[in-house]
């Protein structure tokens, strides 16, 4: 994805000279080709990244587009009051890039992971906020930000994701896509951790459960008209994400089927409101954390 | 201290009272630092800067950020003076149905760069503006506003440094170095704030801020970065508000504000 990300900001900066790749000193090996086809728009601020999404503002008010990259922890939280004020309260054209969302920096420690991402971006007002699968949905996402001029928070992992998509599926941020469908119960997931509910599916499938997928690619603004759709169909759905169970995708999700008098049964699987003091890389971490296993449906929905 | 130039002072008096005006019908604070920035406004403003409500929008002009944004009243008596936006609208200051909030928001009148009111945030972002010009060959220079107490503030530095680094010429970052912030002076030591700017990097000046004859130079000066340590007396202009830390909070009674406007004459 952080390939993506560079690859659609090089094609795309040859003919929109307004793109402008800032990072406070994150990126070894992904931005040296940026930097070198367009240096006048690329600028290592160093590790200070409050000063970075101020400069971003700076330029964004010059009628540049920036993109702030670094790992999530540092890009969104540690500069946040400069999130809110420069980017949100002054609704700025500033793109906040996080790599390493959820716990793709593993075995690094929870310096590195970030379960808080979801909740801390999604209450700031005017703020767009997308968590791609997979390179596909990274590729249409960072075309689509291009094209508004809301400040957007876009939250990575890191490279080679597996592919989740078909190459023609169209995204578009705001909206919901299908990946399967079925009968009994409909799981919704966002980012990464979609793929390994994909690898669910056929064991579900040999227990009897017709089980849908569906990935919700944008966190905020929520894609309303699909829950009306599960909320009329009456469907059992299972959240899923890689996030804290406060504040993220799920919250939002029931939050809007409580005002809508849903009659769903829904669950919800996240980070249970921890920290993860384990050791070992993503799939093991979101194991012990009961995000990885097969759950148990039965159980879940009794 | 007293204002030294006879020329301006007329016009900055005009602009005190205005301030008084505001905080007295407002009932509102930061009187104290309002007056210790007026005479740095009004020398940009009046004398400098290359930016009226014409040129609000070009890409050329010169950018005035001020970052200490709780001295908005002082911004808008000047921008209201300079004709960016009526000078009716200075009486819809900090009140209900009001035009004018507490701390400045963009989106309200014509010759706000940013909004502010966290401190600590416009040297990064004029420094961000500061950088588009030099990247889109524009001309103008931006100049930042900041209080002694703001520099308190880290990420204050972190602009620094990236400023220093980038030789930024179009780029001067002025400090109303009043002596007093929130809760009185020597918080934190900041006697050696000028040898600090230069250490980092920066070119620095220091020059009494209420003396428009000293502070021309020192803004004239396009080649940054620079630092220009103001000195002055918060509250500076009226004998019962300067140098006391209450004025941060207190806003002028009816006899406090016939007083002021009686010695502003």
């Amino acid at each position: 994805m952080r390939t993506t990300f560079v690859t659609v900001l090089m094609e795309r900066a040859e003919f929109d000279n307004k793109i402008f790749l800032l990072t406070p000193d994150m990126g070894f090996s992904v931005f040296e080709r940026f930097a070198e086809k367009y240096p006048g728009r690329f600028l290592n601020t160093g590790i200070a990244e409050q000063n970075t999404i101020g400069i971003a503002a700076g330029l964004a008010l010059s009628g540049f587009k920036p993109y702030v990259y670094s790992v999530a922890p540092f890009s969104l939280m540690r500069c946040y009051e400069q999130a809110r004020l420069n980017a949100a309260y002054m609704n700025l054209n500033i793109k906040i890039v996080g790599a390493g969302g959820g716990f793709a920096y593993g075995p690094a420690g929870a310096t590195h992971h970030i379960i808080e991402d979801f909740a801390i971006a999604k209450v700031l007002p005017n703020m767009i906020v997308c968590a791609p699968a997979d390179p596909i949905e990274a590729r249409q996402i960072f075309e689509q930000s291009l094209c508004t001029k809301s400040p957007m928070y876009i939250r990575l992992a890191k490279n080679n994701e597996p592919l989740i998509h078909n190459q023609d599926d169209i995204i578009t941020v705001g909206k919901a896509f299908r990946l399967k469908k079925g009968d009994d119960i409909e799981i919704i997931a966002t980012g990464t951790i979609t793929h390994r509910i994909t690898e669910w599916l056929p064991e579900l499938h040999k227990q009897g459960l017709s089980t849908g997928l569906t990935v919700f690619p944008t966190i905020k603004p929520l894609d309303v008209k699909f829950i009306d759709k599960l909320i009329q169909a009456e469907k059992d759905i299972l959240i899923v994400e890689e996030h804290n169970i406060i504040g993220g995708l799920g919250e939002s999700i029931c939050a809007y089927m409580g005002k809508k008098n849903a009659k769903n049964k829904i669950r919800h699987l996240g980070v249970p409101d921890a920290y993860s003091h384990y050791v070992g890389n993503q799939q093991y971490i979101l194991d012990k954390f009961g995000l990885y296993a097969v759950p148990d449906i039965n159980k879940l929905f009794s | 201290m007293r204002i030294d130039n006879d020329e301006h002072i007329s016009f900055v008096k005009d602009l005190r009272k205005e301030i008084f005006r505001m905080m007295h019908y407002s009932k509102s604070s930061h009187i104290g630092g309002c007056l210790s920035c007026i005479d740095i406004l009004y020398t940009l403003y009046f004398k400098i800067m290359d930016c009226d409500k014409i040129k609000a929008k070009s890409p050329d002009r010169d950018v005035f950020i001020l970052s200490k944004g709780h001295n908005s009243a002082a911004l808008y008596a000047t921008l209201a003076y300079a004709d960016f936006f009526p000078k009716k609208y200075l009486d819809k200051y900090y009140i209900d149905d009001g035009i004018l909030p507490g701390h400045l928001d963009m989106t309200t009148v014509n010759g706000i760069e940013c909004s502010s009111g966290s401190l600590g945030h416009g040297a990064s972002i004029g420094l961000g503006m500061a950088i588009a010009k030099d990247r889109n060959k524009n001309d103008g220079h931006v100049y930042v506003l900041m209080g002694d107490g703001e520099c308190n503030e880290g990420s204050v530095w972190e602009a620094v440094m990236l400023a220093a680094t980038l030789k930024q010429k179009n780029y001067t970052l002025i400090v109303d170095f009043n002596h007093l912030q929130g809760m009185g002076r020597d918080v934190i030591r900041q006697d050696n704030l000028a040898e600090r700017f230069a250490a980092f990097g920066f070119k620095t000046v220091e020059v009494n801020g209420h003396d428009t004859e000293q502070l021309i130079p020192a803004l004239q000066n396009n080649d940054g970065p620079l630092a220009v340590i103001a000195h002055t007396v918060k509250g500076s202009g009226v004998s019962f508000t300067e140098d006391k830390l209450e004025w941060h909070y207190k806003s002028p009674n009816d006899e406090q504000l016939e007083e002021a406007l009686k010695e502003l004459q």
